[in-house]
């Protein structure tokens, strides 16, 4: 009993005196009566609204009737079934992308179709069978909004735990692109960075290309007039280009857009921490025009994830770097040293050659802290380590591997006295005095020989003897090199 | 001058209810017929060992190997026997492998008419 | 239970594969693949026996579609199976590369049609071979756990001594997508008679 009851009302009176036919008018969704010969004999409001059809030209008729030729066979089959013989169906939307013809106002006034989805409910009190038509329209969106957002998740997340697990740069610049290909389809994509010199881009990443393309383009000058991936790094913004047999700037590429399959160019610059501009995320779509908001949004957050990832890379680079490198002078550390002292082992023995190892102690250079301070002591290091580098060829190592010590490791000598001409050489530019504002500081360096394979052949036996040929130095006046006989 | 020779059929399926109502519906047919029944694809290839087969209507839907995969063994073994799957799967992409090889398809429930048809297509 | 005799038992195996035979002709049509199904075992239990069966066998969540029926036989219907794979029934149907994890409203419906059109036919082929008249209501598609299954078919209302379960295991086959599902007829048994003497006289036929 409702709440009416003390009002003398209760709820079986109220729907006693309803007027149902009202009811199902101001319904929101379509409700057909059809009697045992699939006839409508009742429409409501809704649907004479959707069909565009007066009530007198619907009342009577069977849907068949009313769209002759129109109805898929699952639908007509669906209403005979229901009226005739009884049973219940539901028609979804997803399995039938057609069913009724009806349809809706956009709120831009033009007409569209109805996506609906239908109920066959044969009434059990009576021969009648009622069609309920959903509109579902707003639903379908939803969930075609909800899938597209739910596709570019996933594949974001795919990104996002590869540059988590510090996987190799290549490897997330490439899932990248793969994305947006997925995303964009017809289009190659492609990730520029910068070259050495930085005045030009080079194509790092574009699995949608083929190989000979990224060998073949040298490389977009970075200038006002470049092409729209060099607008985009100097712009600091989204550069489109809507067409790009209509671009001046991609006059020089029109042979390549047409073998492959390039119709435009989408340029979303890379910006990492501070504003730094790293590089351009190019989308390259087979039929012209412009991204639409979606796609503008995707290049966005791609481009962002590619800064994420390059600011990772250059990081982990950073600190494997330092792990392996003396942080004042930059050379190698001991560590790095003997990495490239088991290596050029393996070469030597396998090619038989013939390399030097020395140890460097800087003469004097105690006394140049105590006296002038470690700062001086720094600077004069950091100079004199430049000038052993300058002495060495590219494939040797110079390694500091304490306060003033270093380790020079030639890596192929001819003779021994290849070796010695070295030493000589090294000795002169260490003792020429630094220049340090008003100082002159001076150091000499007594330096230690141990040739491969004569005065040893493994890595321990080597360094002690250089070690040892060091301090005989000391001891014979220093200033001057030694190898043991 | 023609001899009727007695036709010998193999009935294949594990439905004993289905062999019924297939055996019935050939038997009012007419024909000279020796019914020969199997419930199994196994069943079906060593009855074959000892008793020959013009015919065999064959079932798809079997527990163990269904019916095509026995067609495709019979076929190798006895290269002159005429097979035809018999089945509720009534579908395109099904017939299509049955004829594929060489195979009749008759949908489930079968009438008489039809399996007039194919027994008595014998040249 | 010893309701049926093996012959009658085989007799409604075999009526079962005609309709869901039929289901899978009309599927077929739907999503343009072929679409396989099959009825690999079929058994008529007891209400506890059904409720036993259903904690031990089945997963411990479920998505289904409930219909309603009655005519030669009444009762309810429910289609079930593991509701993890019931998105990718749904994939595998609508034919797309659905990335998500949970089934929307709108799949719910093509699930549910799903079962409408398996249900409609097993029933209908089982009516018109015995020449009998059956209707059903329209279905609805209902997610829950194992434990509340019994509830979500109403087994808890019925009358256990006049409530007979025939549980059908059906394979399906769409598309690269291939599962088991059960088919639960809650059979008020009370009804059935008109069921019995159908089947018994079209195996007198036979016979």
């Amino acid at each position: 009993m409702s709440q009416t009851a003390s009002q003398g009302l209760c709820l079986s009176d109220i729907l006693d005196n309803l007027d149902c036919t009202e009811l199902l008018h101001s319904l929101d969704g379509g409700v057909l009566l059809l009697d045992d010969e699939c006839r409508i004999i009742f429409c409501n409001r809704w649907f004479i609204r959707h069909t565009g059809l007066s009530e007198a030209r619907i009342i009577g008729h069977t849907t068949d009737s009313l769209f002759p030729g129109q109805l898929p066979p699952a639908l007509r089959d669906a209403i005979e079934s229901g009226c005739r013989l009884r049973m219940g169906r539901i028609l979804s939307h997803q399995l039938h992308k057609r069913l009724l013809p009806l349809w809706r106002r956009a709120p831009g006034g033009e007409q569209m179709p109805l996506y609906q989805s239908i109920l066959i409910k044969p009434l059990s009190q009576s021969n009648l069978t009622l069609v309920q038509c959903l509109d579902i329209t707003n639903a379908v969106k939803r969930e075609q909004h909800l899938r597209a957002s739910e596709r570019v998740l996933r594949l974001e997340r795919k990104v996002l735990e590869l540059i988590a697990t510090g996987d190799s740069l290549e490897e997330v610049l490439l899932q990248l692109c793969n994305t947006v290909e997925t995303l964009v389809p017809g289009a190659s994509c492609a990730v520029l960075l910068p070259d050495e010199s930085g005045r030009r881009l080079i194509i790092k990443s574009a699995p949608g290309l083929p190989a000979h393309f990224l060998q073949r383009r040298e490389g977009l000058s970075l200038t006002a007039e470049g092409t729209t991936c060099a607008q985009a790094y100097l712009s600091r913004g989204l550069t489109i280009c809507k067409d790009v047999y209509q671009d001046s700037h991609w006059y020089h590429w029109r042979e390549h857009a047409k073998r492959y399959n390039i119709a435009a160019c989408w340029a979303q610059p890379i910006i990492a921490a501070y504003d730094e501009v790293v590089g351009v995320f190019a989308c390259y779509p087979a039929i012209p025009g412009a991204p639409d908001d979606s796609q503008r949004q995707l290049l966005q957050r791609m481009s962002h994830l590619a800064a994420i990832a390059m600011e990772r890379h250059k990081r982990t680079e950073r600190i494997r770097f330092l792990a392996m490198h003396d942080p004042l002078t930059g050379l190698p550390n001991r560590s790095l040293l003997n990495e490239h002292l088991g290596r050029n082992l393996r070469r030597a023995h396998r090619e038989t050659n013939q390399f030097a190892l020395m140890f460097i102690d800087l003469d004097g250079f105690k006394q140049i802290n105590d006296l002038h301070g470690h700062d001086a002591g720094d600077d004069l290091l950091s100079v004199l380590s430049g000038r052993i580098t300058e002495q060495l060829r590219g494939t040797d190592t110079c390694a500091r591997i304490g306060g003033d010590e270093f380790v020079v490791m030639l890596e192929t000598v001819s003779t021994p006295e290849a070796a010695e001409q070295v030493a000589d050489k090294l000795l002169m530019c260490l003792s020429r005095p630094v220049i340090r504002g008003q100082l002159q500081l001076q150091v000499s360096a007594s330096i230690g020989i141990a040739l491969y394979p004569q005065d040893g052949t493994s890595a321990d036996a080597l360094l002690t003897r250089a070690d040892d040929a060091m301090y005989r130095a000391k001891a014979l006046g220093k200033n001057r090199w030694h190898r043991i006989a | 001058m023609t001899t009727t020779k007695t036709i010998n059929l193999l009935l294949v399926d594990d439905s004993r209810i289905a062999r019924l109502s297939l055996s019935r519906q050939l038997k009012s047919l007419g024909l000279d017929l020796n019914l020969l029944e199997a419930d199994s694809a196994d069943a079906a290839e060593s009855l074959l060992e000892h008793q020959p087969a013009d015919i065999a209507l064959i079932d798809f839907n079997m527990p163990g190997r269904d019916g095509l995969e026995l067609a495709q063994c019979l076929k190798a073994r006895f290269p002159e026997l005429r097979m035809a799957l018999v089945t509720a799967n009534i579908q395109d992409a099904l017939a299509l492998r049955a004829r594929e090889m060489g195979m009749a398809f008759l949908p489930k429930p079968t009438t008489a008419e039809q399996l007039a048809a194919f027994v008595c297509q014998e040249a | 239970m010893e309701l049926f005799s093996p012959d009658e038992h085989d007799l409604i195996v075999e009526l079962m594969n005609l309709g869901v035979g039929r289901a899978a002709h009309a599927l077929s049509q739907l999503v343009n693949d072929e679409v396989l199904l099959s009825v690999p075992r079929l058994e008529f239990i007891s209400v506890p026996e059904a409720q036993a069966a259903f904690r031990k066998d089945l997963p411990s969540f479920l998505a289904g579609v409930l219909q309603d029926f009655e005519g030669f036989i009444n009762g309810r219907a429910a289609l079930l199976f593991p509701e993890a794979r019931s998105l990718e029934l749904v994939n595998a149907m609508i034919g797309e590369e659905l990335s998500a994890d949970e089934i929307t409203e709108l799949e719910q419906e093509t699930l549910a049609e799903l079962g409408n059109i398996l249900l409609n036919h097993c029933l209908a082929t089982l009516a018109n071979q015995l020449k009998q008249q059956v209707q059903t209501d329209i279905p609805k598609a209902f997610s829950v756990s194992a434990a509340d299954l019994p509830s979500t078919l109403s087994l808890y209302d019925s009358d256990n001594e006049n409530t007979l379960v025939m549980l059908v295991q059906i394979d399906f086959s769409l598309r690269h997508s291939a599962l088991r599902g059960y088919l639960a007829f809650i059979i008020d048994l009370r009804s059935a008679d008109t069921f019995v003497t159908a089947l018994r006289s079209y195996l007198a036929e036979l016979l």
